[in-house]
């Protein structure tokens, strides 16, 4: 496999349009959104809008579900239903595995059966094991720019024939006509994630890829374009009645041929984008040209970098 | 002599006191040593050196942090997988709601190591690692190395052990963070082993005190600041 990178970030902008992604818990009919406190450019503590990093990886996750059913990789009876116990809910096939304390075998045996537990990490805990697998990708929190983001409450009523299509109503009331608030946040929230490409496929207790070139290169492919289609098309809660829209996504792409990570800065500095390219100058000084950054001002340029890193994976 | 790097969080961070059950969340308001030495470690596999040799002066690093200016420590409840009480029947993990503490950051973190007695192949090889690592903690909490210098003396603004002698700050909270005890063995630090880490003599909590005194706090959250860099 000719694939020099090795990890990729990404820090950027996202404006997203009402959306009720981060829902914390109902206090009577209404939900409550979530709220992170933070201190702002100016050192002045500020309240903030916040969507939790894993929802992010739980719509990654969602949309890596789809491309591998699409492309026939390998995936356990769990992650065929898109079930979250992944690999634990393949009774057959904790039967073929050996000796529990083989760690070694049995990671080796999860990273060829599914490509799902392999690129989303899981804990394997059924037959006494508790094996680890690090997952590939990581999300960070989104939290909101102060000043550019805002939170509303909008007042809806649901009717009998809504019955079960997850209003979020959690007073326990589902029958008739039921009235209910569902707060709606939008703009610009500060994104940053990573991952590890260099770790699809791969053992971490052996130190070897336990799959072909052929298809670590369809993995790595597929993660990449579930990265992609993350902040293109997003999925979560609520989806169905208050679909959540991205307006704009701006940033900086960072890719890593070394060990090194890809690099990131939080978007929350307003000169983020100089910072990483100050962070790359400093990194190519001590580890020979392993970085390379590409800026982008919209989702299209998002996608053409996108869409030219996943040509690259030959 | 110590090799400080400097590091920025570019997201929320979260350490789970190790003294918390699943069901409390508290985090650290610092990385704990121990957590320093496990991203060493974890870099030190990824440059492709041999850790089983390289474990023993890992384990034996003497770490401070200067945290960041302001820190603030948001109370969150997030949906967890966690093992159900009856593991034997059902599924493996149930979809529960747990409490967990995120912080934010506002400045840089420091990151000291005593070098005095490292070998010169050894601070070659330390200062590479530290640039390795990108969270320290749950992962997604992401920080980046940003420079890197070798101090004389470490300032008042760093933390500092219970029973030291010296010119520490007095504006202070004291956190129990674990580090590894000076007989730990590999096998028991290395999570893809079955040794299981002994606290006591693999992992030792030390009373570490952090030059923050508490600004504001409420329901939600709760607000720290230390004094600034250069007053002492
Ligand atoms: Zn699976």
């Amino acid at each position: 496999m000719t694939m020099l990178m090795q990890s990729l970030s990404i820090s950027g902008i996202l404006t997203i349009d009402m959306h009720s992604l981060n829902n914390e818990g109902a206090e009577g009919n209404q939900l409550q959104t979530r709220m992170v406190h933070i201190v702002d450019e100016n050192g002045e503590p500020t309240v903030v809008n916040a969507i939790s990093g894993d929802m992010l990886k739980h719509i990654q996750a969602e949309h890596l579900h789809g491309l591998a059913l699409e492309k026939e990789l390998p995936l356990c009876a769990g992650c065929t239903k898109f079930n979250s116990n992944r690999i634990n809910a393949d009774a057959e096939f904790f039967k073929s595995l050996g000796d529990k304390n083989a760690i070694g075998d049995t990671l080796k045996k999860v990273l060829q059966h599914c490509a799902v537990d392999d690129l989303e990490g899981v804990l394997i805990t059924q037959g006494g094991r508790s094996t680890p697998r690090k997952s590939t990708v990581e999300f960070g929190w989104l939290v909101g720019v102060p000043e550019k983001t805002r939170t509303e409450s909008y007042f809806h009523v649901k009717f009998d024939n809504n019955r079960g299509q997850g209003s979020g109503d959690e007073s326990g009331a589902n029958l008739g006509q039921n009235i209910f608030y569902r707060p709606a946040s939008s703009g610009e929230y500060a994104l940053v994630m990573n991952a590890e490409l260099s770790r699809v496929g791969f053992n971490d207790v052996e130190r070897e890829y336990q799959i072909t070139d052929e298809d670590r290169k369809k993995r790595t492919r597929a993660l990449l374009e579930s990265i992609l289609l993350t902040f293109i098309r997003p999925l979560g809660a609520h989806r169905n009645t208050q679909f959540p829209h991205i307006v704009n996504f701006q940033g900086i792409v960072t890719t890593s041929t070394a060990a090194i990570p890809a690099p990131t800065v939080s978007p929350l500095n307003g000169s983020y984008l100089d910072e990483v390219q100050k962070i790359q100058e400093n990194l190519n000084r001590l580890f020979s040209d392993a970085i390379t950054t590409y800026k982008f001002e919209s989702q299209s340029e998002f996608t053409k970098i996108m869409a030219d890193l996943i040509e690259q994976v030959r | 002599m110590w090799l400080v790097t400097t590091y920025q969080h570019t997201s929320l961070f979260s350490l789970r006191n190790s003294s918390a059950t699943s069901s409390g969340g508290k985090t650290n308001l610092i990385p704990t040593m121990y957590s320093v030495k496990m991203a060493l470690l974890d870099a030190a596999f990824r440059m492709g050196l041999d850790v089983s040799l390289e474990f023993p002066w890992i384990r034996d690093l003497e770490i401070r942090f200067e945290p960041p200016e302001q820190a603030v420590v948001n109370n969150s409840f997030i949906k967890i997988l966690t093992e159900p009480k009856d593991k034997k029947a059902g599924p493996a993990f149930i979809t529960s709601v747990g409490f967990r503490e995120f912080v934010f950051y506002d400045g840089t973190l420091k990151i000291a190591v005593k070098i005095e007695n490292l070998t010169q192949n050894h601070i070659d090889k330390l200062k590479l690692l530290f640039f390795h690592v990108n969270y320290f903690g749950k992962r997604g909490g992401f920080l980046q190395p940003i420079c890197q210098g070798i101090q004389e003396y470490l300032g008042s603004t760093f933390s500092y052990f219970l029973g030291e002698n010296g010119k520490f700050s007095s504006d202070v909270i004291m956190q129990y963070l674990d580090d590894m005890g000076p007989k730990a063995t590999f096998p028991s630090i290395n999570t893809f082993d079955d040794t299981a880490a002994r606290i006591g003599r693999d992992r030792i909590m030390k009373s570490v005190f952090v030059p923050y005194h508490q600004v504001a706090s409420s329901r939600g959250y709760t607000w720290f600041k230390r004094e600034s860099s250069g007053s002492s």
